[in-house]
């Protein structure tokens, strides 16, 4: 472009006005860094608690390597469902940043592309077969990703005629996990209520339910993706200006929809299968802290994973403590938490 | 206290009759004798009705309980999920206890239905009742009494009271017979993913306690769910588990990980659900004998 | 076809479904000018601009962009080359100004994972250029009409693109804001760049632009310097409407003034 010329000069004349400004483009910087700094230390704070709840937090790091008693409950019992609220958490808070992207809409969340109803059928389907008679304690995780990813196919299959437009598939996902859902509740009606009642709770979430090892497989499964997801921090911030803009942009947004949508709902199919349904997470965390730290992805991301991941272990925190020994579902913690939460924030509003 | 009802109920009836008796001696000749002949009517019917020979039940546990009795061929209909005795099998189906089939009972014209005010919908109950049918409710057994005093009230109303009171004396005595040593601590779990547990507080605690043991559960809640920690906190020495949902091997495999020296017994779900005090000595037993042999 | 065509559009017919808006239209863009496209509400001079921008594709003919087929172009190839300012354009969320501008260094950016100090450093002197030091650090939706449609002009800028295709660019801005995005426009013609807008002003276009396409009913009535297309006889039969055309005394370009009703009856 014959235009090379002025840019030369233009840039220039900036690098000393550079010394001289103070470049918003800093102090937006090290308003950042703080709220980085905050956040991660408020998850390292709800971390500790986690697995240092009741006893002081010298007595835990000694008890990491002793063979019974407190040091068994927190290998076998703390860690690993610290480890899991840290990594759905983290995983519902970037799934709920990208779907409320794609879709312009701040109200999105990662159970809008209907990845419930595919997960509940497969866990259903997983206690009526007996499918912890075959595959262990991996057969309801296992199946609640096969339900989850099923339903994921159907809509992916639907919305390959409208070029992956975010709308469409968010009506798709919505009627597929209505479907799904109903298979549910027919199956809920036809058998034995005992078992149902299990599954039910199952499904308003539970962080409990995983074994050690179990979690060891699932942490990378569950950080793959998600690192994925955050290499893709500038086309995000591109497509919330719309499809047609994007484009002009030089972003793909059929290619880019498929990507993303493929890869959230791997990460919710996980999720979901992982621990239940935990709703709020994945719409509260994005919502906050887009007010805070404002719509550019490449701080929104992290910010939402280490936000989301300390929602999560806190609320986690809560359902274990607030009524000891009986623990509530996590997911209706989150719910009230959030709800509240939401409620505040629309309130302050108007 | 349902001794009491039985009684009330035997007492009203005796009261009916002395009035009727006392009003009828006071009326001059020809009215006596025309009220004789309606009287003698009007007294039959309830004799004739009070004899229930088709009878449907809306729960496991009552169908059980029928053929305990020995009335099983008063039972005309009984739900999807009546399984015990194997006779029940052959009985014509109503459907669920969630779910009764309102056409199917009307059409099987019973003249009693037998339900629990807990297990079966109050609206199709109602229904009914509205179509002229006899309806007794039983109300959800919270401790042995209740239960063995649901089981007299039934016997009651199938005419089988010396069977009953028979069955009733019986299972007392093998209960009272039962010696308890040192208690153990017990942990009777419900379900699975998410732990689910039945605390001193539900009914299944009045086995645990008879067998002789402890429940390490104490909590307002009947079958809450519990943390896993406390669990491990308190140690139970023998868990109870059933075959409700969830992989038996399963929990006992991931139990032996935290608690090393803990013992399993498999209790068979009715006992939570539908027990009739034939089984819940059953069950009883089975934990004595486990807690014995320690 | 020589080395100064930046579009070559032959043939080209677009339906939407089965509304055909453009029939048989023939173009063509050299390097440098100033196209203002000009015509009635609905006439197809915003589907004109998409067809060029790459967003639809032609059902029947095709359009040519420095020698290559529109369809064959990659989109980011193409971003390099032509930046694009469709009429709205919002987001629901609150981008800051700089944030927003270096958006358009996309296209130009390879492999690495975050936007670097160059790219930074290249919004900074857009905006020094573009006058919006004013405008650093501000919220986006925090700006008035006038300064968020420079914020996305800058956007465009950032791209470094050799083309810019404008759809209304200025029609909801103020009489200041108005003269002074042309003008900016106008700024950046002289330094080489091609552009294509879309106008609601026949005087604005007059102005501005070097050269004018007048559309209607979906096919090009008139295509020429302002002097020879916004004739009044063009324009009463284009937009049916009697004006009245005279000569800017300073810039010696077309002026259009429409005749309400009420005078015509007196004569």
């Amino acid at each position: 472009m014959q235009r090379d010329e002025g840019r030369g000069t233009r840039d220039d004349k900036n690098n000393s006005d550079l010394k001289t400004h103070h470049s918003p483009l800093t102090t937006h910087h090290s308003k950042t860094v703080l709220t980085f700094v905050i956040l991660s230390c408020l998850l390292l704070a709800s971390i500790i608690l986690s697995l240092s709840y009741g006893k002081n937090v010298y007595v835990t790091f000694n008890s990491f390597f002793a063979d019974e008693g407190f040091g068994l409950v927190l290998r076998k019992i703390r860690v690993p469902r610290t480890v899991i609220a840290f990594l759905v958490g983290g995983s519902l808070g970037i799934c709920g940043v990208t779907l409320q992207s794609i879709l312009r809409n701040p109200l999105a969340e990662p159970y809008t592309l209907g990845i419930s109803g595919g997960a509940s059928l497969g866990v259903t389907l997983s206690t009526v077969l007996g499918m912890q008679n075959y595959l262990g304690m991996y057969g309801n995780p296992l199946m609640g990703f096969i339900g989850a990813m099923f339903s994921v196919f159907i809509v992916y299959v639907l919305s390959r005629r409208k070029l992956f437009d975010p709308n469409s598939m968010v009506l798709f996902g919505i009627v597929v996990s209505l479907v799904f859902s109903s298979f549910v509740f027919f199956l809920f009606s036809i058998l034995d209520p005992d078992r149902m009642q299990i599954t039910l709770m199952w499904l308003m979430g539970d962080l409990s339910s995983l074994d050690i090892s179990l979690v060891y497989a699932y942490i990378p499964m569950f950080l793959l993706p998600a690192l994925v997801l955050f290499l893709f921090v500038k086309e995000l911030d591109i497509l919330t200006l719309g499809s047609e803009k994007a484009q002009y942009l030089g972003v793909d947004p059929p290619k880019m929809y498929k990507v993303l949508f493929l890869l959230t709902s791997i990460l919710t199919g996980l999720c979901v299968s992982a621990s239940g349904i935990i709703g709020f997470v994945g719409l509260i965390v994005p919502h906050l802290l887009r007010n805070i730290i404002g719509a550019s992805h490449t701080l929104l991301l992290i910010s939402s994973y280490i936000g989301g991941a300390f929602f999560l272990i806190m609320s986690d925190v809560f359902s274990r403590y607030l009524l000891y020994p009986v623990e509530l579902p996590v997911g209706v913690v989150t719910g009230i938490l959030g709800g509240f939460i939401l409620l505040f924030l629309v309130v302050r509003k108007t | 206290m349902n001794a009491l009802i039985v009684r009330n109920q035997k007492l009203k009836l005796s009261a009916r009759r002395s009035l009727l008796v006392a009003f009828y001696s006071l009326l001059p000749a020809p009215y006596s004798l025309l009220l004789t002949a309606y009287s003698l009517l009007f007294l039959l019917c309830p004799l004739i009705s009070y004899s229930y020979e088709r009878v449907i039940s809306l729960s496991p546990q009552i169908t059980e309980s029928i053929y305990l009795l020995g009335a099983g061929e008063k039972l005309i209909g009984v739900t999807e999920l009546c399984k015990r005795p194997k006779e029940a099998a052959k009985k014509e189906r109503i459907g669920t206890p969630l779910r009764p089939d309102i056409e199917k009972i009307v059409s099987l014209r019973p003249d009693l239905i037998l339900g629990t005010r807990e297990g079966n919908p109050p609206l199709a109950m109602e229904r009914l009742k509205r179509f002229g049918m006899k309806v007794h409710y039983f109300v959800r057994p919270k401790t042995l009494n209740d239960l063995l005093g649901n089981f007299l009230i039934l016997s009651h109303l199938l005419m089988k009271d010396e069977i009953g009171e028979r069955i009733v004396s019986n299972v007392k005595n093998s209960l009272d017979e039962i010696k308890t040593g040192e208690r153990y601590r017990v942990l009777w779990q419900v379900g699975a993913d998410p732990l689910i547990v039945a605390s001193d507080t539900s009914f299944t605690n009045d086995i645990i306690r008879i067998a002789g043991g402890i429940n390490i559960v104490e909590t307002e809640m009947p079958y809450p769910r519990m943390n896993i920690e406390e669990v491990m906190v308190k140690g139970p020495q023998i868990i109870v588990l059933m075959d409700m949902g969830y992989n038996i091997e399963l929990e006992m495999k991931q139990w032996r990980k935290y608690l090393k020296d803990a013992r399993f017994v498999v209790m068979d779900s009715y006992i939570v659900g539908s027990p009739t005090p034939v089984s819940f000595l059953e069950a009883v037993n089975k934990l004595a004998e486990a807690l014995k042999d320690k | 076809m020589n080395e100064g065509t930046i579009f070559s559009v032959c043939n080209v017919t677009f339906s939407y479904g089965r509304h055909r808006v453009l029939h048989d239209i023939n173009l063509e863009v050299k390097k440098g000018e100033v196209v203002g496209i000009i015509g009635p509400n609905g006439a197809g001079k915003s589907t004109l601009l998409k067809l060029l921008a790459g967003y639809l594709i032609p059902d029947e003919g095709s359009i040519t962009f420095l020698g290559r087929d529109l369809k064959d172009y990659d989109k980011r190839e193409l971003a390099r080359h032509m930046a694009t300012l469709p009429q709205t354009l919002d987001t629901p969320f609150s981008y800051n100004v700089e944030e927003f501008i270096i958006m358009g260094r996309y296209p130009h950016f390879h492999k690495r994972f975050l936007y670097g100090d160059e790219e930074k450093r290249f919004v900074v002197g857009i905006m020094e250029t573009m006058n919006m030091n004013t405008l650093l650090g501000r919220q986006l939706q925090t700006l008035s009409e006038g300064e968020r449609q420079k914020v996305y002009l800058a956007q465009c800028i950032a791209q470094d693109p050799g083309v810019l295709l404008l759809d209304e660019p200025v029609s909801h801005l103020d009489i200041k804001h108005q003269m002074h995005t042309l003008e900016i426009l106008e700024n950046l013609h002289n330094e080489g760049l091609t552009i294509l807008m879309v106008l609601h002003d026949l005087n604005l276009t007059s102005e501005f632009c070097s050269r004018v396409v007048l559309i209607s009913n979906g096919s090009v009535y008139a295509d020429g310097e302002p002097q020879t297309t916004l004739t009044f006889q063009n324009i009463e039969g284009v937009y049916d409407t009697v004006v009245i055309v005279k000569e800017n005394p300073l810039s010696k370009k077309p002026y259009i003034i429409p005749v309400s009703k009420k005078y015509l009856k007196k004569q």
